[in-house]
């Protein structure tokens, strides 16, 4: 079978496929749309995309023919009266649904059940493969969220959803910002478990509280689950208890600085970044565009350049513009210029698929 | 009857019907009636035009017989007549 890899774009979702030794564009889908997110679901084959429309709100499309053709189904929306109150001051405003942030398959066993994060912070399910949804009301309770806010964003969000593979009712999701958060029994409860993070840019008295921590992007090793990758506002950390406790992981070149992260699906000690200059700035170390590979848990990194772009290079890769696909021998990476590359060989070497797409928001194996 | 008119840019995303293409003829004496009037007929508008709470998307614009809606806050307050014509369509911000 081709593989194939998702972009999800500012204007529009491209499939990209395997033809022998090259990846062509195969088709266009939601063309000029926003297409913030897709969700490739192994268990049954369907492709989901999730669309920002800038003027008509977020919508979700689902395909069960490999993109050929397209069915809306539903969002996940507030309930009448819930409020979002936030820990930056802001005034509390009703809490509407202003971007589908991540969206997870449930368990090889769960068909039909997916998981979605959202700015402004709720997290959502779906038993009907996103027929309807469901407000995950635990998380949404807890009294910590009041005190959670946005990074980039106006509002809080869940951008990153791990499903542990030993057990599904196992989760464990990332917050911008407001920490890590698990939960053991399918979200009927949760615990902020975040310790070990900090946030050198915070007030004093806030740099080490698990609430208000800033990951950036959090991802799991599918062979080793309690191995966690995170990419934070404030730098690398890692777990290798399943969350319960993040070490700081300070030597990534050219900076610990970054969005992106992913880690080999067999090797829990691998896992690559593509650093940018904190906090605003958000471009590469003195315009070098390059991929940071540790082999070893963090003691040790590699610099990688071969076949990205020569100085000045701009590209920034945002939080779910790395992947690698399920078996760890292809990684994709694409950029807010447009550039997208795969790497066979673990990120020694990059070639170009194109370098001239529209900004790339995700990049997701189908 | 009042009749609300959808801009392309918002029809595109609804299934065909004669509605869609030349207008929503429908009861109502408010604005927010002839749109839930609408909304009745065809579900899969409302998600375009309001969020989850029922109010007006902050980039979708209406105009009623030419003029812009100047309060969107409260669409109980704003009453139409039988020959009043509603265009719902994508404010110039936000896109």
């Amino acid at each position: 079978m081709h593989r194939r890899l998702l972009l999800s774009t500012r204007k529009g979702l491209f499939v990209l496929r395997e033809n022998g030794a090259d990846w062509r564009i195969e088709s266009h889908a939601f063309v000029g749309d926003n297409v913030s997110l897709a969700l490739a679901d192994a268990r049954d084959g369907s492709w989901y995309a999730a669309l920002n429309l800038g003027h008509f709100g977020v919508k979700l499309q689902r395909s069960t023919d490999r993109g050929e053709s397209w069915q809306e189904i539903a969002v996940p929306t507030y309930p009448p009266g819930e409020m979002l109150a936030t820990g930056d001051g802001k005034p509390a405003v009703a809490a509407t649904l202003k971007l589908l942030w991540s969206l997870e398959a449930g368990g090889a066993d769960e068909p039909g059940r997916l998981w979605a994060g959202t700015i402004p912070g709720g997290l959502f399910r779906s038993d009907d493969s996103g027929a309807s949804w469901h407000l995950v009301d635990a998380l949404w309770n807890v009294p910590n969220r009041a005190k959670w806010f946005g990074g980039g964003y106006d509002q809080p969000g869940i951008h990153s959803i791990c499903v542990d593979p030993r057990d599904p009712r196992v989760l464990r999701i990332a917050v911008s910002c407001g920490g890590v958060w698990q939960s053991n029994d399918a979200g009927a409860s949760w615990n902020l478990c975040a310790t070990g993070m900090y946030a050198d840019y915070m007030p004093p008295e806030l740099r080490d509280d698990p609430n208000i921590q800033d990951p950036h992007r959090m991802v799991q090793c599918a062979s080793d689950p309690d191995t966690l990758w995170v990419q934070h506002h404030n730098g690398v950390f890692v777990s290798q208890d399943g969350a319960r406790s993040w070490r700081d992981v300070p030597n990534v070149p050219p900076s610990v600085f970054g969005f992106a992260v992913a880690v080999h699906p067999q090797d829990p000690d691998t896992a690559w970044f593509v650093p940018a200059v904190k906090d605003e700035c958000r471009i590469p170390v003195d315009a070098q565009f390059v991929v940071a590979r540790t082999r070893d848990g963090g003691r040790h990194f590699d610099t990688l350049r071969h076949g990205l772009p020569p100085q000045p290079a701009y590209d920034l890769v945002y939080r779910h513009g790395l992947a690698v696909n399920r078996d760890g021998s292809l990684l994709a990476m694409a950029s807010t210029t447009g550039g997208v590359w795969l790497s066979d060989d673990q990120g020694d070497h990059w070639r170009a698929v194109s370098l001239n797409l529209p900004p790339v928001y995700a990049v997701t194996f189908a | 009857m009042p009749k609300i008119v959808l801009a392309s840019a918002l029809a595109r995303w609804l299934p065909a019907s004669a509605d869609r293409d030349a207008g929503f003829l429908v009861d109502g004496l408010t604005l927010h009636d002839a749109l839930d009037a609408a909304f009745k007929r065809c579900p899969p508008l409302r998600g375009y035009v309001v969020d989850e709470h029922g109010a007006l998307r902050h980039h979708v614009a209406v105009f009623i017989n030419g003029n812009a809606l100047r309060d969107k806050s409260d669409l109980h307050a704003t009453t139409v007549a039988a020959d009043t014509e509603i265009y719902l369509l994508q404010a110039l911000s936000g896109g």
